[in-house]
C-alpha cells in the first residue's frame, strides 16, 4: 500500500494488548490525539 | 523514547506503539527492561503495517552505513540492541494522528536507523490545535 499523506484518514486495524485482548488502534485515537509508533525492533 | 515520553503527554497526546512479537515475547521483554508508560500493542500478523504503507526493506535499508554506525555508538554506550521480533525486513514509522483520526505527521523510517526529529513530533503535536 502507498504511504500515508498529512490530511489522509488513519488506517484502523486489531491489534492484541499485552494481555491478550483484541483492540482496534482507532480507539486510541477517539478521546485524545495519538503518537503512534511502527517497531521494527526494542532497540 | 521513555525520556521524550513527558514531552508528549505535555502535549496531551498520547503514545501507542505496536511491535510485531506476541504478547508472549513483549510481555519477557518488558519482564527484563520494566513497564512501559504506554499501551504495548501487538499485531504478529502485520495486518497494520501494510495499512500504513509501511514495506519490507530493502538489505541497504537494513545494514546500510548509518545503520552499522548508530549500532556502533550505541554499543559503545552500552546499550545492546535486542533482536527483531517478527519479520526482521519490516521498515518501522511514526505517525502523529489527530481525534478526528486524520493523519497530521507519517514519518517512514528511510533505513533502519532514521527516526524522527523529537521536534518535529513535538510541532506536529502542538498544531494540532489549528486546524489542517
Amino acid at each position: 500500500m502507498s504511504e500515508l499523506q498529512i490530511g489522509d484518514h488513519a488506517p484502523d486495524a486489531i491489534v492484541t494488548t499485552l494481555d491478550g485482548q483484541q483492540v482496534s488502534l482507532a480507539s486510541y485515537w477517539q478521546t485524545q490525539p495519538v503518537l503512534l509508533v511502527f517497531l521494527r525492533h526494542f532497540g | 523514547m521513555r525520556d521524550s515520553y513527558a514531552d508528549v503527554q505535555a502535549t496531551g497526546a498520547e503514545v501507542v506503539v505496536v511491535t510485531m512479537g506476541t504478547p508472549e515475547e513483549t510481555q519477557e521483554f518488558v519482564q527484563r527492561r520494566g513497564p512501559a508508560p504506554f499501551p504495548l500493542l501487538c499485531d504478529t500478523e502485520r495486518a497494520s503495517y501494510p495499512l500504513y504503507g509501511l514495506q519490507l526493506g530493502t538489505f541497504g535499508q537494513l545494514l546500510g552505513p548509518a545503520v552499522l554506525s548508530q549500532a556502533m555508538q550505541a554499543k559503545e554506550r552500552g546499550f545492546r540492541m535486542s533482536r527483531p521480533m517478527g519479520e526482521p525486513r519490516q521498515m518501522p514509522g511514526t505517525f502523529v494522528i489527530d481525534r478526528g483520526g486524520v493523519i497530521r505527521l507519517a514519518h517512514y523510517n528511510r533505513d533502519a536507523a532514521d527516526h524522527p526529529a523529537q521536534e518535529a513530533i513535538l510541532e506536529a503535536l502542538r498544531g494540532l490545535r489549528q486546524p489542517l
